[in-house]
């Protein structure tokens, strides 16, 4: 099985890295990373055989080796280089260096009292609510990935927001992944766990970004629990190298009449995967995962989301759209799960395909598998090419057809942007989305106008 | 809620053992098994060959295990593959069949002389295994029909066989088929010739009687071009304690400008309430539009059965061919059923329609599971799937999977789905205006299947509509 050579580069690495700097870690923290790489060494890397996979062939990641990258010093990553990644000036900003907390380039700045620091901080060593919260949610006993971060951990971030705490400023997460030239292929395995006391309210921003243009592989953990009456707004901005490999697995928990309003932007890396899983435990929880995912030349782009109602009265709502050019691949595949007990449900799932050329190509499989008989739930999948009478419309009007093909896109990306509550990250996320279409279509293309935010229709 | 729980309860109505002599070989499979099939129907050798093949492809196969049903393990050795009525060796007319026989298709319903003079329907009555009659045979060939039972077509029509067979359905195509190719009994085989439109509806019912017997039926349809067929298949099988494994393949040729409507009413029987007893029914059915503008339609009231495990599809190989699906699957008690089915879309401007209704009650699982596949030259290719599901109780399940993969971008592929219960409100209504809850709930739920029932020929939806009737829990109230 080529599976099984596939996994050993990282058994052998998990190795070394428990026999040199990682053995300073707590006990804690070296049992999960010893589960990890036994449940990793058990399920290898998934194939195509694999039903969640078979969309998604990650040969060309197996294919190579990547090393866990050691914490080092990159003179060239200077707070400058990385001021245009900057969501909204005043934010409380953490930057990861391939997955180690680099305090220099970070700026913090909180007045409430919350519990903030990286996971291998002195303040991490003995906390209860870390070992409570950390690997407790990605389920790494079947999702390869989760657990190859888990066999690897040793830094990361981890936010709790006190009781009745509101904090207004984001909080961002900036993963920045950087190689020299004469560094081997490195990988990191950045983890963020964010956990919201009874009616806390945040907004949390996860940023993914290359500084250099050689194959490097992110394998991301994110855990997010929502306890009653709390609010997240989690928005994720992957735009990697191109010739980057992402993995992304986020695990939400939500407590009764919490809310979670999660966002993902995917533009960057050769394959990049986002398996969003939520479970809703509490009644009367509310969940929104909204998605956007560009691609053009090779790449291969894959959501994966689970939504589980495990008791009654939650809604959950999922909106995926993606534009795809060149030979991109893109694949969706949505669960919304109803247990028998979740009466009430009230569910929708869409996803949405505009195809701009030919040879891209979309794997779409929105799934309902319900127990409950009085529930609500609906999905709803399409594929399609440009509507041409909406580009004849503008150009009837005298705008030339790149820039009125470039219009159309934006408004379909629109769609699904202005759902992101947080101004600043939307901003952003629609400045990146018309800078990827100016590219190709010109620079006449004008910005993204929200008018207004409206709920979706029903 | 007397009145639903009598109708729960009502007995399988079709659940009776014909006492009739029949010609069975001993338990097992294995070539000589294989030979032994192929000698008893006198079968000319390249059939044996083509059996043997499938045979031995099958022995290098897993069954597949991905599907949404579980079931114990099938042991194939403890199967019976040839079960045949010891009925007089020619017939020529209707007097010659056993009258043992007739009675039970009277019982049915389906009373040979009845369908003769009446409806106009030619019924080619498969009893276990081996065609016995055929009705309409003679009409039928003045227009160069050719409607006949599968062994027939063998010995009669080999040049057609040896053209058609395993031509949409390989021997190879999954282990079910592979078990079909290898040991398959009987079946219909249906000829259109060029240009003619079948002045009847045709029609076949399947009867599974000795017991312990597969039943390994091969349908074959080849509609050339601008012909145009219609075809009814309808089933009940007798009340019986151990599972039977039903492992059909069904094929279907279009040509050009030819057309095919395939109609089914499964109701074979589903175990009791414990989900004792009752039929395996994975089936294999494919149809190919091989020519341009042909167009090939499946309807589908499935409500029998303990396990239904069958997604019949359509090939759009042609340019401007049509694909339709229109399904109505009904689970109750422990019923489970994963069903759907597949448009693989080929040729330019080719268009296909899904629409898929699930109805789940008492413990059952409902599964749809559908692709919808357009090709990188599949220009214009259009495809719209509509799959509801609701939910009596909360015990049952309704799931929806659909695969959506599409190649190129001058295709629409739209996939909308729904879940939902039979409002209180609604029920309220009707008993309020002295509808009882049972009829109302027959009422709404014939309402909600209506889009598919109204593609179903007239006899078939009327027996359509009373099935779902019975085979429905009302667990709402």
């Amino acid at each position: 099985m080529a599976h099984e050579t596939a996994q050993t580069p990282y058994i052998n690495d998990h190795r070394r890295f428990e026999g040199n700097g990682a053995s300073a870690s707590p006990a804690w923290m070296k049992h999960l990373r010893s589960a990890g790489i036994a449940s990793f060494g058990e399920l290898g890397l998934p194939g195509q055989d694999r039903e969640d996979w078979r969309f998604t062939n990650i040969a060309p990641l197996a294919k190579q080796a990547f090393a866990v990258s050691p914490k080092r010093d990159y003179p060239e990553l200077t707070g400058a280089r990385l001021e245009r990644y900057t969501i909204q000036k005043d934010e409380h900003r953490f930057v990861f260096v391939n997955g180690h907390f680099s305090p220099s380039l970070s700026a913090v700045n909180f007045s409430a009292n919350v519990e903030v620091f990286n996971l291998a901080s002195a303040e991490a060593r003995d906390n209860a609510d870390v070992q409570r919260h950390c690997a407790r949610h990605a389920d790494m006993r079947t999702n390869a990935f989760a657990a190859l971060n888990t066999a690897f951990l040793s830094d990361g971030l981890f936010v709790q927001i006190p009781e009745g705490i509101t904090i207004d400023t984001p909080i961002h997460v900036l993963n920045v992944s950087v190689q020299t030239d004469d560094e081997p292929a490195r990988a990191s395995y950045p983890r963020l766990i964010v956990t919201a006391e009874k009616h806390s309210s945040a907004t949390v921003i996860e940023s993914f970004i290359s500084m250099s243009a050689r194959a490097s592989f992110t394998n991301a953990v994110t855990e997010i629990v929502l306890a009653a009456n709390s609010s997240i707004d989690y928005v994720k901005i992957q735009n990697e190298h191109v010739g980057a490999f992402h993995m992304h697995t986020v695990s939400g928990e939500q407590h009764a009449e919490s809310r979670l309003n999660m966002f993902s932007l995917a533009m960057g890396g050769a394959i990049s995967r986002s398996e969003i899983s939520v479970a809703l435990e509490g009644e009367k929880a509310d969940v929104n995962v909204n998605g956007l995912y560009m691609a053009d030349g090779t790449q291969l782009t894959d959501h994966h989301t689970f939504i589980h109602h495990k008791v009654p009265e939650c809604t959950s709502h999922e909106l995926f759209k993606g534009i795809l050019d060149g030979s991109a691949r893109a694949v969706y595949t949505g669960k919304v799960y109803v247990d028998a007990i979740a009466q009430k449900t009230d569910s929708k799932q869409t996803n949405r395909n505009l195809m701009l050329s030919e040879t891209a190509s979309v794997d779409t499989q929105p799934q309902l598998e319900i127990f409950a008989d009085d529930v609500k739930c609906t999905h709803g999948a399409t594929v399609g090419g440009m509507n041409e009478t909406l580009v004849f419309y503008l150009k009837s009007r005298g705008i030339g057809g790149a820039t009125a093909r470039g219009i159309v896109t934006i408004g379909f990306a629109a769609e699904v942007t202005e759902k992101i509550d947080h101004a600043a990250s939307r901003s952003m996320v629609d400045a990146l989305v018309v800078s990827q279409l100016r590219k190709k279509l010109g620079n006449e293309i004008p910005e993204i106008v929200h008018s207004g935010k409206h709920d979706e229709k029903e | 809620m007397q009145e639903m729980e009598e109708l729960v309860n009502k007995e399988y109505k079709y659940g009776f053992v014909t006492d009739i002599e029949s010609d069975s070989i001993p338990a097992g499979l294995s070539e000589d098994v294989v030979r032994l099939i192929s000698e008893k129907k006198g079968e000319p050798p390249f059939m044996l060959e083509w059996r043997l093949k499938a045979y031995r492809h099958w022995l290098t196969m897993k069954e597949p295990n991905w599907e949404n049903v579980t079931y114990p393990p099938i042991d194939y050795q403890s199967m019976v593959y040839y079960s045949a009525p010891k009925a007089p060796k020619t017939i020529n007319s209707l007097d010659e069949v056993d009258p043992k026989l007739r009675e039970t298709y009277e019982k049915l319903g389906i009373s040979l002389t009845e369908q003769k003079r009446m409806s106009g329907v030619a019924v080619d009555a498969v009893f276990d295994s081996v065609s016995v009659a055929t009705t309409f045979k003679e009409s039928l060939s003045k227009v160069g029909i050719i409607f006949c039972s599968f062994s027939d077509a063998v010995k009669e029509h080999p040049e057609l066989i040896k053209k058609y067979l395993g031509s949409v359905v390989p021997s190879t195509d999954n282990y079910f088929a592979a078990l079909n190719s290898a040991v398959f009994s009987d079946g219909s085989f249906c000829y259109i010739p060029k240009g003619v439109r079948c002045p009847m509806e045709l029609s076949t019912y399947f009867r599974i009687n000795a017991l312990n017997t597969g039943q390994f039926e091969r349908t074959l349809i080849v509609a050339e071009e601008g012909a145009y067929v219609s075809y009814l298949e309808g089933c009940t099988a007798p009340m019986r304690d151990e599972n039977q494994l039903h492992a059909a393949v069904v094929e279907l040729v279009a040509a050009k400008d030819a057309e095919i409507k395939y109609s089914t009413v499964q109701n074979w029987y589903a175990g009791d309430k414990d989900g004792k007893g009752g039929i395996y029914n994975f089936v294999t059915k494919r149809g190919k539009c091989a020519g341009d503008n042909a167009k090939i339609s499946w309807t589908q009231v499935e409500t029998g059965s303990s396990i239904t495990w069958k997604y019949p599809s359509v090939i759009l190989l042609g340019d401007n061919s049509v694909g339709e699906f229109y399904s109505v699957a009904v689970v109750n008690n422990r019923q489970q059923a994963d069903t759907g089915t597949k448009m693989i879309h080929i040729g330019r401007n080719t268009k296909s329609t899904i629409i898929s209704k699930g109805i789940s009650a008492g413990r059952g699982h409902n599964t749809y599971r559908g692709l919808v596949k357009v090709g990188p030259n599949a220009a214009n290719a259009r495809n719209y799937t509509q799959c509801d599901s609701m939910l009596l109780g909360n015990q049952c399940s309704a799931n929806t999977f659909p695969y959506i993969e599409v190649k190129n971008t001058s295709s629409s592929v739209e996939h909308e789905a729904s879940t939902s219960k039979i409002g209180e409100d609604q029920l309220f209504y009707c008993k309020q205006r002295g509808i009882t809850g049972e009829n109302a709930i027959s009422m709404i739920v014939n309402g909600f299947a209506k889009a598919v029932f109204k593609n179903l020929p007239m006899e078939f939806a009327v027996e359509a509509q009373k099935l779902l009737g019975v085979s429905l829990e009302g667990s709402v109230g």
